[in-house]
């Protein structure tokens, strides 16, 4: 639900992206989700996904002034796109599939 | 999540962290955004980003080249000219070898993929320089059309 919520906000900001008198507010918001952003989030936890897509709308917004906020978050954004990504490949053992697709 | 290996399926298993695909997909998405947003405001940026874009141009996964193909013509925007021109020709050497080796392969949907980009950083150039002078020489301009003649002809 924190999530979806994160998300509307980031929706609410991109249909106001052409009103500027929004701009203090949008700020707060940034800070806000920059605080939220620094706590640890599980792995799949679909709060972490929902800020960075609404950060990334707010960036629309902002345009120039996202300044003060771009490398705190791009720093973020390169550490994830730097993950690496591994296929790794195991020898099943007979009836361990079998085993567990009937559990 | 794992799968199974056609063929094999009683035998052989492939795991792959779904999260960590995502988490990196999601980060090019929203680099390319970003750097479309702030226009030329990323210039400070196009030095940190260009390296791990142009390494990803050959990843795995087609929505992590995608995106990181888009991102290069927001970085020419960004850099502006006459430093732009110099990462134009450098991208375009690089795309037009990557080119030759996907229509040898005949993969239509990938050629199609590095053409795009190929477009939209050219389109960069002309939309935001004033001295639009793509290639370095006439030589190299007749490159490109070998390489487009090539690619028309085998596909």
């Amino acid at each position: 639900l924190r999530a979806r919520t994160i998300e509307s906000i980031g929706i609410l900001i991109a249909s106001v992206s052409d009103e500027k008198e929004f701009t203090q507010s949008v700020k707060e918001v940034t800070e806000k989700l920059f605080a939220l952003l620094d706590s640890q989030f599980d792995q799949d936890d679909p709060q972490e996904l929902a800020i960075k897509d609404t950060l990334a709308k707010i960036s629309f917004f902002l345009k120039d002034d996202f300044n003060y906020v771009a490398p705190k978050f791009l720093e973020i954004l390169i550490k994830d796109a730097l993950l690496e990504v591994k296929i790794t490949h195991k020898e099943t053992r007979e009836g361990e599939l079998n085993n567990k697709e009937d559990s | 999540m794992n799968f199974k290996v056609f063929g094999m399926e009683n035998t052989q298993t492939l795991m792959c962290n779904i999260s960590e695909l995502e988490a990196k997909i999601s980060a090019f998405r929203h680099i390319y955004e970003v750097s479309e947003a702030m226009g030329q405001s990323f210039k400070p940026y196009v030095d940190k980003i260009l390296p791990i874009m142009m390494s990803h141009l050959d990843y795995t996964s087609r929505a992590v080249r995608k995106h990181a193909l888009k991102t290069l013509a927001n970085l020419i925007i960004a850099l502006g000219e006459p430093d732009n021109l110099v990462l134009f020709r450098k991208i375009f050497d690089s795309l037009a070898l990557k080119i030759l080796v996907v229509n040898k392969k005949q993969d239509v949907k990938e050629l199609k993929l590095l053409f795009k980009g190929l477009f939209l950083c050219m389109r960069a150039v002309r939309d935001n320089n004033e001295d639009k002078a793509l290639f370095a020489s006439p030589e190299k301009m007749q490159t490109f059309a070998q390489l487009m003649n090539q690619c028309l002809l085998t596909t």
